[in-house]
């Protein structure tokens, strides 16, 4: 009844394979059991944005997710955007702006972000408060955040994110 | 953690059904931003969860003649981002564009709000002041459907048989129409609703012909202010009559106090924000 069951993710690239219950929600697989711990758990019940990850090129809440949903999907996380020596502009923009204090939030508000500048390339202040309004952000008054996602706009204009 | 339950993925919508019908205490799930958030609260925990969020043949929007056709899994974030909807449903994409923020938008459908029925629900509102009927079905005695204002019966209630899945909005989709709609909360996102309303007028040149106003989350259950579009009907309105139509709509209204604002003030709000979605609907 509550049997574990194969499940197939490609995650930032990587096929992988897991076990899961029927009641587990993609969030804890990532974190728990495949340790993707760059999704943060803040509230679990979709009002803080912090364990956002796209799911099929779609940004979503991992806590409201069952695992089982996600099969054959393909996931997106904050770490699939770049890496430590070749960060994605928004992460490189986060850092200079400040955008980053405790750090607890960023992976979902980078998600959010890359979404926003996938859709807009050339977003307004306006914009870009509306797309990462779902993400909870309790130190930098997001301020520096916004700062941050228009710096990152105006980097990447021109070429491809 | 969330408490144990059983999931079963579907692949066709007979399939779901016959699911439902043989696994007792079993529910369809979609987009889930209400069952996993109940269960894991253990306000509400399913025996089983039949997962129609992939059946793609539940996600479309399309008009059929006079009739606008929703499929029951077509998205918020769908409302919002499809050019259909500010076309032939714009009252939708006003909706979508307040509700909750774009990660749960990309997930809650518009089924899951109706089914949840919530006194609160956004979804609905604007789709009782469109005329929408719903379209249900089980695998026992096949499709069948009803006015959505007869569909919600109070808080949390409906008239869906626990083997019944929904399949379909309709609405009509007949001629000019103009059209607001508010959400009125304590923040501009993420908040629930301390009232909502929607507004369609269906004109004839200057004159309304036909007029839909609802509310949302002033009462058990969204419902539709007959007295006050019956005011609207025929009509060209003057300041005068929209005002009167404002307070006719208020004092309709039975909200409750709660943490979040008094039964007073959300009485007053619905005044103000009706009135300024009828003008603004008048003057697009
Ligand atoms: C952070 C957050 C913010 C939110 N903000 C808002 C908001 O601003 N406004 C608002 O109104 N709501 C809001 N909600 C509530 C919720 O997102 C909506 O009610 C949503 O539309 C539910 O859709 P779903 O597909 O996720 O439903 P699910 O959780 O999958 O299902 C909800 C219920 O509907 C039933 N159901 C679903 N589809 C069908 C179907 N086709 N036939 C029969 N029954 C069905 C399920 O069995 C279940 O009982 C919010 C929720 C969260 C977590």
């Amino acid at each position: 009844m509550y049997d574990l069951q194969t499940i197939h993710l490609k995650i930032n690239g990587v096929e992988e394979e897991v076990s899961v219950k029927p009641y587990a929600t993609l969030l804890d697989v990532l974190r728990d059991q495949m340790g993707h711990i760059e999704v943060k758990e803040g509230c679990a019940v979709g009002d803080c944005g912090a364990c956002a990850v796209f799911l099929d090129g779609v940004p979503a809440c991992s806590c409201l997710v069952l695992a089982r949903q996600a099969d054959r999907a393909e996931i997106v996380t904050a770490a699939g955007l770049g890496t430590p020596e070749n960060l994605h502009p928004l992460q490189e923009a986060f850092m200079d702006y400040g955008g980053i204090q405790c750090g607890f939030c960023t992976p979902g508000l980078i998600i959010s972000a890359k979404s926003l500048l996938d859709q807009n390339p050339h977003p307004t202040r306006q914009d870009v408060k509306v797309a990462l309004s779902g993400n909870y952000c309790r130190c930098t008054g997001y301020e520096q955040v916004i700062e941050a996602v228009l710096a990152a706009a105006a980097k990447m204009d021109g070429r491809d994110g | 953690m969330v408490p144990r339950f059983e999931y079963y993925p579907t692949r066709s919508v007979d399939e779901a059904l016959t699911l439902l019908a043989e696994r007792e205490g079993s529910e369809v799930v979609a987009g889930a931003t209400n069952t996993l958030v109940d269960a894991r609260a253990r306000r509400k925990i399913p025996k089983a969860v039949i997962d129609i969020n992939r059946l793609g043949d539940l996600r479309y929007a399309r008009r059929d003649d006079g009739t606008i056709r929703l499929g029951a899994r077509t998205t918020l974030t769908d409302c919002f981002s499809l050019p259909f909807f500010a076309e032939e449903a714009p009252v939708l994409e006003m909706m979508a564009a307040e509700f909750a923020g774009t990660l749960i938008r990309n997930r809650a459908t518009l089924a899951g709000n109706i089914a949840y029925a919530s006194p609160a629900a956004d979804v609905v509102p604007p789709l009782l002041a469109l005329g929408a009927t719903i379209a249900v079905t089980s695998k026992a005695r096949g499709s069948r459907a009803l006015l959505l204002a007869d569909f919600i019966l109070g808080p949390r209630k409906t008239a869906l048989a626990q083997d019944e899945i929904i399949t379909e909005l309709a609405f009509p989709a007949d001629g000019e129409t103009k059209s607001g709609y508010f959400k009125f909360a304590l923040r501009n996102a993420m908040a629930i609703s301390l009232v909502s309303g929607a507004v369609v007028l269906r004109m004839e040149g200057k004159r309304i012909r036909e007029a839909g106003l609802a509310l949302g989350a002033v009462a058990p259950k969204p419902y539709r202010v007959t007295q006050a579009e019956e005011l609207l009907k025929g009509q060209a309105p003057t300041d005068a009559l929209i005002r009167e139509v404002a307070r006719v709509a208020a004092a309709t209204a039975t909200p409750i106090s709660d943490i979040r604002a008094s039964a007073e003030y959300r009485r007053e709000m619905t005044e103000v924000m009706t009135r300024r979605i009828i003008e603004r609907a008048l003057s697009s």
